[in-house]
C-alpha cells in the first residue's frame, strides 16, 4: 500500500516535471516577440529593423523622448485619450454583455431563440463594408465632429450585445436551483440578477472587462475617421501609425516600439491585478453561493 | 457505416467506432434537416405569420368597433386613452414617440424617402463665381445618403406602425379591464413589472437599440447596395448611382467581373483556402488552448499567476504592433532566419512568408500564438467551474487523468463552449487582421488567377482590396452577401444542433 | 456590497464620459484647416505663419492638422464636407478625390502662374479634362540608386552588372523591391534614349478609364525581342544572383546596419525618404545616382532602367467656406519661396523650375540623383488597378528562392502578364 502510494507520487512528480518543461518552453515562445519588442525599444541605432538580435547600443532615450519630445508626436496626450475611451468602453460594454447574457440565459420570452440566432449571424458581415453607413448615422445624431469621441465610444459599444455567447454559456452553468430558491423567497428577477447571479459571475465579468478594455488600443480605421486630422484627438493607434509612414519609419521605429511596450502595460497590470478575483471568483463561487 | 444500428450493436462498438458512427450519422442528418427546414419550418413560419397578422387585424377591428371615445382617440393621438386612464407612463411614452416621429418625418425623413425610388436625379456640377473666378461646387443629390436615410425612415415608419398598434391594443385592453371592473395597472406597477415579468425588456432595450442602429441598419444598407451600380464610375457624392436589379449578382455568379475564367477560378481558390484556414485556425487554438489551461490549472503546478500573465502579455500588445513585428521577424532577412543561420541550423533563409505553401502554415502557427491566450482565459474560468465532486467520484471509480479528461472535462467544455467554437470559426472566416497585417495577402498568385488576389488572401482581405482602390461596392456587396449567407446557414445549422443549445435547460 | 461596486464603476464611467465631453467640446471649425503629414507639421505651421504675416487682409484663423496623404484620401472618401480646406495629396489619387467632391478646380489666373513656375510634367499631373485641380509642390515621388562608394566607383554603379560584381567582391548586397508594383516598372518603362521603350497609357472619359494600353508586347527598337521579354528576362536573372535581395525599406535598414560594426549594404533602389538613414549609416561612403543600366542576355545590349515619377499637390476642398483665401493659401504653400523653405527643412524635391536650379539642390546627393533619373522617368498618371496588379503579380512570381517564373516558362508567363494590363 505504502509502496503503491509512493510510486503514484513519483509518477505525479514526473508528470509535473514534464508540465513544467512544456510550460517553460511555451513561455519562451510566447515571450519571444514581446522580448524582441522590448529589445527594439531599447535599441540606440536608428533604422526600422536590424539583422541581429541584440542591440549594439542600449538606451532609454526612446522612452524618455516619448514624453519630452511631444512637439511632433504627442504620445502622452494620445495615451490619455485612449485610456479614457477604453475605461468608458469597458464599463458600458461589460454592462451590456452581462445584462444581455442574463436575459438570454435566465429569462424566457417570445423571440428569444430567433434573437440569439440573429445576433450570432450578424457578426459575419464584413465590418469595413458598412463603415460609411455607420459614419453617416453618427453624423445624423451629431456625434461626428465636436462630439466625435462620444460617437467613437458609441460605435465601439453599440453592438456589444453580440458578444453574449461566452457569458451566456457561463450563466448557463450556474445551477438554476439557486435562482429558484431566491424566487420562492419572493425575489424579483432583478433581485435574482443582482444578488444571485452577479456575485457568481466574477470570472466572466473579468474576462469581459479584459477583452473590452483591450479593443480600443488597436482600433485604427474608425478612430482615424473621427479624429479627422485633428491631432489632439488621435488615439494611440492612429498616432503611432504616423510614425510608420515611409518618411518617418526609419527615424521613429524604435520609439514606436517603446510606445507599444507602454501600451501593453495597463493591460498587463489590469490582468495581473484582476487575476486574484478571477481565480477566487471561480473556485469559491458556484457551490457556496 | 451510416446505416441505423440496433442499440445492442451500438453498445458493442469500440469507442472509435462509436465516434465514426456518430460522425456519419451527423452528416446523414444534414439533408433531412434541410428538407425539414423547407417542408415544415418555412410553411409553419408563414402560417404563424399569417395567424399573427390576422390577430393584429382583428384586434384593430374590435378596438375600432367596440372602443369608447378614449380608445378611438388613441387611433390618432397615441397614448390618449392611457393618459385619460391615468396610466401616465405608457401614455407619455407613446405620445412622445408619435411627436418624435412626426417631427423626424416632416423635418428630415420625407426628403430622402421621396427620392428613394431613383436614388437621386440631380448631379453635382460646377458654376463659376463671377467675383473670384473660382468654379464653385453645386451640390447635387447624394445617392448614398438618400439610400441610407431613406432606409432609416422606412425602419422608423415600421416602428411607428408597431407603436400605433400597441397604442390601440393597450387602450382597448385597458378599456376592457375597466369595464370588467378589474384593477388597471398604474404607472408604479408598470414600472415594477419592468424589474420582474418584463425584465427582459429593461435589460435588452438599450442593447438592441444600439444593435439595430449601428449594425442591422448598416447591413441592410449594404444589402441594398448590392442592387445598385455603386462603383468607381458611380461614386457619390459627385456621381449618382441607381438601382440595377440583379445585374451585380449575374456579374459575380456568372464569373464576368474583369476577366471571366480567372475570376471564378480565383474565387474558388480563395474560398477553399478561407475554409481550410478557418478550420485549422479554430481547432488548433481550441484544443491547444484547453490543454495549456489544464496544465496551468493542475493543482500541484505552482506559479499559476506567472504562466497566465506570460500568455496574456501577448494579448496586451495591440495586434497591429505584434503582427507587424512578427512579419518583420519572419521575413527572409528577418531576425529568426538570421538567428537560425548564425546557429548553423540553416544555410538559406526559410521563406516563412514568401512561399505560398509555407506562408499558409506560418499564418496558422502565428494565429496559434495570437489565439491560445484567449482560449486559455475562457477555459480557465470554465474548467474551475466544473464541480470538484465529479472528479472525486471518477477517481473513486478508478478513472485516470486521461479518462477523466475525455469523460468529464471535454464534454463539459464542449457543452459550454460550443457557441464560442462556432463564433471563433466564423471570426476566423472573416479574420482580417492576421492576414492583412502579417502578409497582406502575399505572395502573389501565379498568372492564370485574377491578379488582384494573393496566395494567402482570405475572401475578406480580397474584398477589401476590391473596394479600397476601385470602389466596386456593388459587386463587393454581392460577394459579402454570398459569404454572409454561406456562413450564416452553416453556423446556424451547427449552432442549433450543438448540445449547448439543445440541452440549455437541463444541464445540472 | 456588490451593488456598491457596480455603482462605483458606473460613477467612474460617468466621470470619464464627462471628461470626454470636456475634451471634445473645445474644437471649432471656423476658418481654414490645412492637412499635412506628421513629419512636416512644424514646417507647415511656419509657412502658415508667413502667409498670415504677408497677407494682412486675411483675418480668418488657419489651423494645421495631421493627415498623411493616404489618410487624407481615406477620410475625404467618406465625408468630404468636413475635410480640411487645403490638403496635400499624391497625384495618383486625383480622380478618386474628384469623385469624392474633394477637389476644386483652380482659377484660370492661378493656372497660368503655376504653369509658369513649375515643370510641365508636375502641372500636367494635376489636370483632368481641361481643369487643373492641384498646386504642385513636390516632384520627388520617384526612385533612384543609392550606393556605397567605398566599395564601388561611380562607373561601376552605372550598370547592374558592375554593382553586383562589386557587391560580390566585398560581400555586400544589392537591394531592390521586386514584390512592389511601383518598382517593377523599372525594367520595362522608359522611352528615353537607351531605355527599352515601354509605355503605359490611360485615357479617361470623365473619371472613368476608357482605355489602358501598353506596348510591352512590341519589340525593343532595333531587335526582334519584345520589351516584356527583355525586361522579364533581366529580372529573372537578377533574382538568381546571390548578392541580390528583394526587400522593402526595413530590409534596407537591416543591411545598412549590417552586423552592427560593418554595413552589409552595397546599393539599393529607393527614394528620398531614405536619404538621411543611408547617409547616417554609410558616412563617407554615401552616394546616389540615376538607376543603372542592365545587360540583356536576349539582345546582347545594355539598357537604361526606367522609373515612375509621381508628384504631390496641395488641393482645395470645394466645401470650404473661404474659397478665395484657401486658393491663395494653397498657392502660397507651393510658391517658389515655400518650396525652397520646404527643401531646407524637409529635403523635399521641388517642382518649381527655379528652385530645382538652385546650387544647394545640386549639392543634395539624393535630389540630384533623382533629377538625373528624371530624364528616364515616366510620369505616373492615375493608373487603374490592373496596372498595379499586373506588375505586382509578375514581380512577385519572379522573386523568391523558388520562383514560379523561371527562364523556362518565361514566355508563356509574359503573355499572361501583358494580358493582365488590359482593363
Amino acid at each position: 500500500m505504502a509502496k503503491k502510494f509512493r510510486s503514484k507520487k513519483r509518477a505525479e512528480r514526473t508528470a509535473n516535471a514534464v508540465i513544467y518543461i512544456i510550460l517553460t518552453v511555451i513561455s519562451i515562445v510566447w515571450l519571444f516577440p514581446f522580448f524582441y519588442l522590448v529589445l527594439q525599444s531599447l535599441r540606440g541605432e536608428a533604422g526600422a529593423s536590424t539583422l541581429y538580435f541584440w542591440p549594439k547600443q542600449w538606451t532609454f532615450d526612446n522612452y524618455i523622448k516619448l514624453f519630452t519630445d511631444t512637439a511632433t508626436f504627442n504620445f502622452p496626450r494620445w495615451y490619455g485619450i485612449t485610456l479614457i475611451i477604453s475605461v468608458v468602453v469597458t464599463v458600458i460594454q461589460t454592462t451590456i454583455v452581462l445584462v444581455t447574457s442574463y436575459a438570454l440565459s435566465r429569462l424566457r420570452f417570445r423571440l428569444r431563440k430567433p434573437l440569439m440566432n440573429l445576433m450570432l449571424i450578424l457578426g459575419m458581415f464584413p465590418g469595413f463594408m458598412s463603415m460609411t453607413a455607420v459614419y453617416f448615422i453618427l453624423k445624423l445624431i451629431g456625434l461626428t465632429q465636436n462630439l466625435g469621441l462620444i460617437g467613437l465610444i458609441l460605435v465601439y459599444v453599440a453592438s456589444s450585445c453580440m458578444g453574449y455567447y461566452i457569458c451566456k454559456g457561463f450563466f448557463d452553468t450556474i445551477p438554476k436551483s439557486l435562482d429558484e430558491a431566491a424566487r420562492i423567497d419572493g425575489a424579483s428577477r432583478q433581485t435574482v440578477f443582482f444578488k444571485v447571479i452577479l456575485p457568481l459571475a466574477k470570472p466572466i465579468i473579468i474576462y469581459t472587462v479584459l477583452t473590452s478594455f483591450m479593443a480600443p488600443w488597436g482600433e485604427y480605421m474608425f478612430a482615424s475617421l473621427i479624429a479627422n486630422g485633428d491631432y489632439d484627438y488621435f488615439n494611440v493607434a492612429v498616432g503611432l501609425r504616423q510614425m510608420l509612414q515611409r518618411e518617418t519609419v526609419q527615424q521613429y521605429f524604435t520609439r514606436f516600439c517603446a510606445a507599444s511596450v507602454l501600451i501593453s502595460i495597463p493591460i498587463t497590470v489590469l490582468f495581473f491585478w484582476l487575476q486574484k478575483y478571477y481565480v477566487q471568483g471561480v473556485t469559491g463561487g458556484s457551490v457556496k453561493g | 457505416m451510416a446505416q441505423p444500428v440496433s442499440e445492442l450493436d451500438y453498445l458493442k462498438m469500440t469507442a472509435w467506432q462509436k465516434f465514426c458512427y456518430k460522425f456519419a450519422l451527423f452528416f446523414k442528418t444534414i439533408p433531412i434537416v434541410f428538407l425539414n427546414f423547407f417542408k415544415i419550418k418555412i410553411p409553419s413560419a408563414f402560417k404563424k405569420a399569417g395567424l399573427g397578422f390576422k390577430n393584429i387585424g382583428l384586434n384593430i377591428y374590435y378596438a375600432a368597433k367596440n372602443g369608447d371615445a378614449k380608445t378611438r382617440t388613441s387611433f390618432v393621438i397615441f397614448g390618449f386613452s392611457q393618459l385619460a386612464r391615468k396610466q401616465w407612463l405608457r401614455g407619455l411614452l407613446l405620445l412622445a414617440f408619435e411627436v418624435l416621429f412626426i417631427l423626424y418625418l416632416s423635418l428630415f425623413g420625407w426628403r430622402y424617402l421621396a427620392l428613394f425610388n431613383t436614388l437621386g436625379t440631380k448631379t453635382s456640377g460646377w458654376v463659376v463665381n463671377p467675383d473670384t473666378g473660382i468654379k464653385e461646387l453645386v451640390t447635387g443629390d447624394n445617392s448614398l445618403l438618400i439610400l441610407l436615410y431613406g432606409l432609416l425612415t422606412i425602419v422608423f415608419m415600421l416602428a411607428f406602425l408597431y407603436a400605433w398598434y400597441q397604442s390601440i391594443k393597450s387602450a382597448y385592453s385597458a378599456q376592457q379591464i375597466v369595464e370588467a371592473r378589474h384593477h388597471l395597472p398604474t404607472a408604479k406597477e408598470d414600472l415594477r413589472s419592468f424589474t420582474n415579468e418584463q425584465y427582459h425588456k429593461t435589460l435588452l432595450g438599450v442593447p438592441l437599440l444600439g444593435l439595430t442602429v449601428f449594425t442591422i441598419l448598416p447591413i441592410i444598407f449594404m444589402i441594398f447596395v448590392a442592387f445598385t451600380n455603386y462603383d468607381k464610375a458611380h461614386t457619390p457624392p459627385s456621381n449618382l448611382f441607381t438601382w440595377i436589379g440583379f445585374e451585380n449578382f449575374v456579374t459575380v455568379l456568372g464569373g464576368g467581373l474583369s476577366n471571366g475564367v480567372s475570376f471564378g477560378l480565383t474565387f474558388g481558390r480563395i474560398l477553399l483556402w478561407t475554409v481550410v484556414w478557418a478550420f485549422f485556425a479554430t481547432f488548433s487554438n481550441y484544443i491547444l488552448g484547453i490543454i495549456v489551461a489544464i496544465m496551468i490549472n493542475k493543482k500541484s503546478i505552482r506559479l499559476k499567476k506567472l504562466w497566465r500573465t506570460v500568455l496574456v502579455l501577448t494579448i496586451a500588445v495591440p495586434q497591429f504592433v505584434s503582427l507587424l513585428l512578427m512579419s518583420q521577424m519572419l521575413a527572409d532577412s528577418g531576425v529568426i532566419n538570421n538567428l537560425l543561420k548564425s546557429w548553423g541550423l540553416i544555410d538559406n533563409a526559410i521563406p516563412f512568408l514568401t512561399d505560398g505553401k509555407l506562408a499558409k502554415v506560418t499564418i496558422i502557427v502565428v494565429n496559434i500564438w495570437v489565439g491560445i491566450p484567449y482560449t486559455m482565459l475562457i477555459s480557465t474560468g470554465i474548467l474551475m467551474n466544473i464541480p470538484e465532486d465529479l472528479y472525486e467520484s471518477a477517481k473513486m471509480d478508478g478513472a485516470g487523468p486521461v479518462k477523466a479528461f475525455f469523460k468529464i472535462t471535454l464534454p463539459y467544455m464542449l457543452h459550454v463552449t460550443a457557441p464560442y467554437l462556432i463564433t471563433q470559426f466564423i471570426g476566423n472566416l472573416n479574420n482580417f487582421n492576421v492576414i492583412f497585417l502579417l502578409t497582406g495577402g502575399n505572395p502573389a498568385l501565379p498568372f492564370g488567377y485574377d491578379t488582384s488576389a494573393g496566395d494567402t488572401d482570405l475572401l475578406i482581405t480580397w474584398l477589401y482590396k476590391l473596394i479600397s482602390r476601385d470602389n466596386a461596392y456593388g459587386v463587393a456587396s454581392v460577394i459579402s452577401i454570398l459569404m454572409f449567407v454561406l456562413t450564416a446557414v452553416v453556423s446556424l445549422f451547427v449552432y442549433n444542433r450543438s448540445s449547448a443549445v439543445k440541452n440549455e435547460e437541463d444541464f445540472m | 456590497m456588490r451593488k456598491k461596486r457596480i455603482v462605483s464603476l458606473l460613477a467612474c464611467g460617468v466621470i470619464a464620459a464627462g471628461t470626454t465631453v470636456g475634451l471634445t467640446a473645445c474644437s471649432s471649425n471656423d476658418g481654414i484647416t490645412v492637412w499635412g503629414s506628421q513629419d512636416e507639421q512644424a514646417t507647415l505651421q511656419q509657412m502658415v505663419d508667413l502667409f498670415l504675416e504677408q497677407n494682412s487682409d486675411v483675418t480668418i484663423p488657419i489651423k494645421v492638422g495631421v493627415a498623411s496623404a493616404a489618410d487624407a484620401v481615406t477620410n475625404l472618401s467618406v465625408d468630404a464636407t468636413v475635410g480640411a480646406d487645403v490638403y496635400c495629396y499624391v497625384n495618383d489619387q486625383l480622380i478618386n478625390l474628384i469623385n469624392y467632391t474633394a477637389l476644386q478646380p483652380i482659377p484660370e489666373a492661378a493656372v497660368a502662374r503655376i504653369k509658369e513656375a513649375n515643370t510641365e510634367a508636375s502641372v500636367n499631373s494635376a489636370e483632368l479634362n481641361g481643369d487643373y485641380y492641384g498646386y504642385p509642390y513636390a516632384a520627388d515621388n520617384g526612385y533612384f540608386l543609392y550606393y556605397n562608394k567605398n566599395i564601388m566607383t561611380e562607373e561601376e554603379a552605372g550598370s547592374l552588372e558592375g554593382i553586383l560584381e562589386a557587391c560580390k567582391k566585398n560581400r555586400k548586397y544589392f537591394i531592390y523591391n521586386m514584390t512592389e508594383a511601383w518598382y517593377v516598372g523599372a525594367f520595362f518603362l522608359g522611352t528615353a534614349e537607351g531605355c527599352v521603350g515601354g509605355t503605359y497609357d490611360v485615357e479617361y472619359e470623365g473619371t472613368v478609364v476608357s482605355s489602358a494600353s501598353t506596348n510591352f508586347d512590341q519589340n525593343v527598337p532595333g531587335t526582334e525581342h519584345s520589351i516584356a521579354k527583355v525586361g522579364g528576362d533581366a529580372m529573372v536573372r537578377l533574382n538568381s544572383n546571390k548578392w541580390f535581395i528583394s526587400g522593402d525599406d526595413s530590409t534596407v535598414a537591416q543591411y545598412l546596419t549590417g552586423d552592427g560594426t560593418d554595413t552589409m549594404f552595397g546599393a539599393c533602389i529607393s527614394g528620398t525618404w531614405n536619404a538621411s538613414i543611408i547617409q547616417e549609416k554609410l558616412g563617407d561612403g554615401y552616394a546616389a545616382t540615376k538607376l543603372p543600366t542592365f545587360h540583356s542576355e536576349v539582345t546582347g545590349e545594355d539598357y537604361q532602367m526606367g522609373s515612375l515619377m509621381g508628384y504631390k499637390h496641395f488641393g482645395v476642398n470645394p466645401h470650404t467656406k473661404h474659397a478665395s483665401e484657401a486658393h491663395r493659401l494653397a498657392e502660397f504653400l507651393t510658391s517658389e519661396a515655400m518650396q525652397e523653405l520646404r527643401f531646407d527643412k524637409l529635403q523635399t524635391g521641388p517642382s518649381n523650375k527655379n528652385v530645382a536650379k538652385l546650387p544647394k539642390i545640386g549639392e543634395s546627393v539624393a535630389l540630384s540623383a533623382l533629377i538625373k533619373q528624371g530624364d528616364y522617368a515616366t510620369p505616373q498618371g492615375v493608373f487603374p488597378d490592373s496596372y498595379w496588379n499586373a506588375m505586382k503579380a509578375f514581380g512577385g512570381n519572379v522573386c523568391g528562392k523558388t520562383p514560379t517564373i523561371t527562364l523556362d516558362n518565361l514566355d508563356s508567363n509574359l503573355a499572361d502578364f501583358i494580358k493582365a494590363f488590359k482593363e
